[in-house]
């Protein structure tokens, strides 16, 4: 029998040891990265277009295809996004038949496969709506995929902003519209945009669904209508497809973490700088 | 034995007595007020009269209606899934629980102040200035001279008034609090309801607060709910008593301060003045 000092000695064993293989994992994987990708990093791999399938050239045009879907799948995410959010959080009760039955909602699509939207997007924006592939059906069907989890984030926050707050506006007669934009939105920003990052990870992310509606033409994209490669899609292809892929594959990989942490902290910035200090 | 006296007193004299001196026309009269939270009733039938410039206190133990009687007035309890709220709550001559009384005239008239200090969010300029802007007050500069203008009210101009576009929520609490009593009086409210202002402050906060409400009642009609007897006999000029029986609550009776703490025969307010029950 082990005595109370002993298992707490283990158990701080076991706590740390976990805790250093979860940090383990993502520093090898940067450091895979850096060893592979560092040397083709430069500023001629950032503008410049993909020559002889990825293997020489840069990601120039791939960057502003990444950009431009994001752009389309945020622009859609937000705005609808908050709407679904505030509508679920200010008019229907959690505790309701119909707020548990959109919530149930909400979280399976959350968890459908991306290949299921892909096909949806493909069949729904590329082909009945005629987008085809494009940079616009795919960040639309990303805009799909993304909107549940960014809903049932949001409106989570939305809830948890202190009932005080709502105590306070109704004792003092605030509008509803009043409230929301000057009271309830910003003291739940935090919140909208570990949301917002959560919803562009995935996006970023996403090969699947961008491979059946985007395409992968490596050209630098004219208009939303154009079809364009999402840096995903080009690492995925150089990985799996290109022989000799892997140096200019792990140098994209960079970039696009780069872009992620680019974006955390754009979205921390900017929640911040909404409320007063 | 003297418990048994003393029990058989207090169910003698159960039924409220309102033996308040009418010296003036009142500016709030509830009439039998009951309120009920689906089967369970907070309140039974409570009547009683605030006064203009008067502070009227409402004590009793845990549990027996007074905050429900406070929220009443506002008619926040229509918040509250399952509230029902019956009787009448005369406001210059007008039942305010009636449908036909529009709430946002009355959340208007009667301003509120809670137990924790609640300040938005927002700098203490804004605390103040949004509600203004809310409620249509289009003119910065009117804006403006009545946030100093309820600064100055509440002591809080000559803290602040540097700081004005930091956020509220770095105040001490106290002066949060003070900030939720100025920006409720920006509105200019005739009745002020105070749901025990005090309790999540220290002594010294608690002494500016009651200096404040001393002050502010030559202009407003105050209703304050608080636990604390010695805070009532220092600031309120009228005390209700509330009880609870059965698991209702009721107004034992409302008196003058001295009344009501020196001079009353009623065996429950004798017995919670004096700290012998409650």
């Amino acid at each position: 029998m082990l005595s109370a000092h002993r298992l707490e000695l283990v158990m701080k064993g076991v706590l740390w040891l976990t805790a250093s293989v979860v940090l383990i994992i993502p520093v090898m994987m940067a450091y895979d990265l850096m060893i592979n990708g560092f040397s083709t990093l430069s500023l001629e791999f950032l503008v410049s277009e993909p020559r002889n399938s990825g293997r020489a050239g840069g990601i120039g045009p791939l960057i502003i295809s990444t950009g431009l879907i994001l752009f389309v799948c945020l622009s859609v995410v937000i705005p609808l996004g908050i709407t679904c959010a505030l509508y679920l959080s200010e008019s229907v009760e959690e505790s309701s038949a119909s707020g548990k039955r959109i919530s149930l909602v909400l979280d399976i699509l959350s968890g459908v496969p991306s290949i299921i939207f892909g096909l949806f997007g493909y069949v729904f924006f590329a082909q009945v709506l005629g987008f085809g592939f494009s940079i616009l059906s795919g960040g639309l069907t990303l805009a799909c995929m993304a909107l549940p989890l960014f809903v049932r984030l949001t409106e989570q926050s939305l809830r948890h902003s202190p009932s005080s707050y709502r105590q306070a506006a109704e004792a003092l007669n605030l509008t509803h519209v009043g409230f929301i934009f000057k009271i309830l939105l910003p003291s739940s920003a935090t919140g909208i945009a570990a949301a917002t990052i959560v919803a562009t990870g995935r996006a970023l992310a996403e090969t699947a669904v961008l491979i059946f509606t985007a395409g992968y033409v490596t050209r630098q994209p004219e208009s939303l209508l154009d079809s364009g490669r999402a840096l995903s899609v080009h690492i995925y292809d150089l990985a799996m497809n290109v022989a000799g892929g892997t140096k200019p594959a792990a140098a994209t990989a960079i970039i696009l973490v780069m872009f992620l942490i680019l974006i955390n902290g754009l979205a921390r910035y900017l929640s911040k700088r909404w409320l007063p200090r | 034995m003297a418990i048994k006296r003393f029990l058989s007193r207090i169910k003698g004299n159960i039924e409220p007595q309102n033996t308040f001196e009418v010296s003036e026309s009142p500016s709030l009269r509830i009439n039998q007020l009951s309120v009920n939270y689906g089967q369970y009733q907070a309140l039974k039938g409570a009547s009683l009269e605030a006064f203009s410039n008067e502070i009227l206190a409402l004590v009793g133990p845990s549990g027996c209606g007074k905050s429900s009687l406070l929220a009443s007035i506002n008619r926040m309890t229509e918040n509250i899934k399952g509230c029902q709220v019956e009787g009448e709550i005369l406001l210059d001559g007008e039942n305010v629980l009636s449908p036909a009384y529009r709430v946002d005239k009355l959340r208007k008239k009667v301003g509120m102040v809670f137990q924790q200090p609640n300040p938005f969010p927002l700098s203490i300029r804004e605390n103040i200035c949004f509600p203004l802007k809310d409620h249509g007050m289009k003119s910065a500069r009117d804006r403006e001279h009545q946030l100093e203008k309820v600064l100055r009210q509440t002591g809080l101009w000559e803290e602040t008034k540097d700081r004005l576009n930091t956020n509220a929520l770095r105040l001490s609490g106290g002066q949060q609090q003070r900030l939720c009593i100025a920006r409720a009086l920006a509105l200019e409210p005739s009745v002020l309801l105070l749901d025990e202002p005090c309790s999540a402050l220290d002594p010294i906060s608690t002494e500016k607060i009651e200096d404040l409400i001393q002050e502010l009642k030559t202009s407003i009609t105050m209703i304050m709910v608080t636990h604390n007897l010695s805070q009532a006999r220092r600031i309120a000029d009228q005390v209700a008593v509330c009880w609870v029986e059965n698991n209702s609550g009721y107004v034992v009776e409302c008196n003058h301060t001295e009344a009501i703490f020196d001079q009353s025969s009623h065996p429950i307010t004798q017995a919670y003045c004096m700290g012998r029950a409650g």
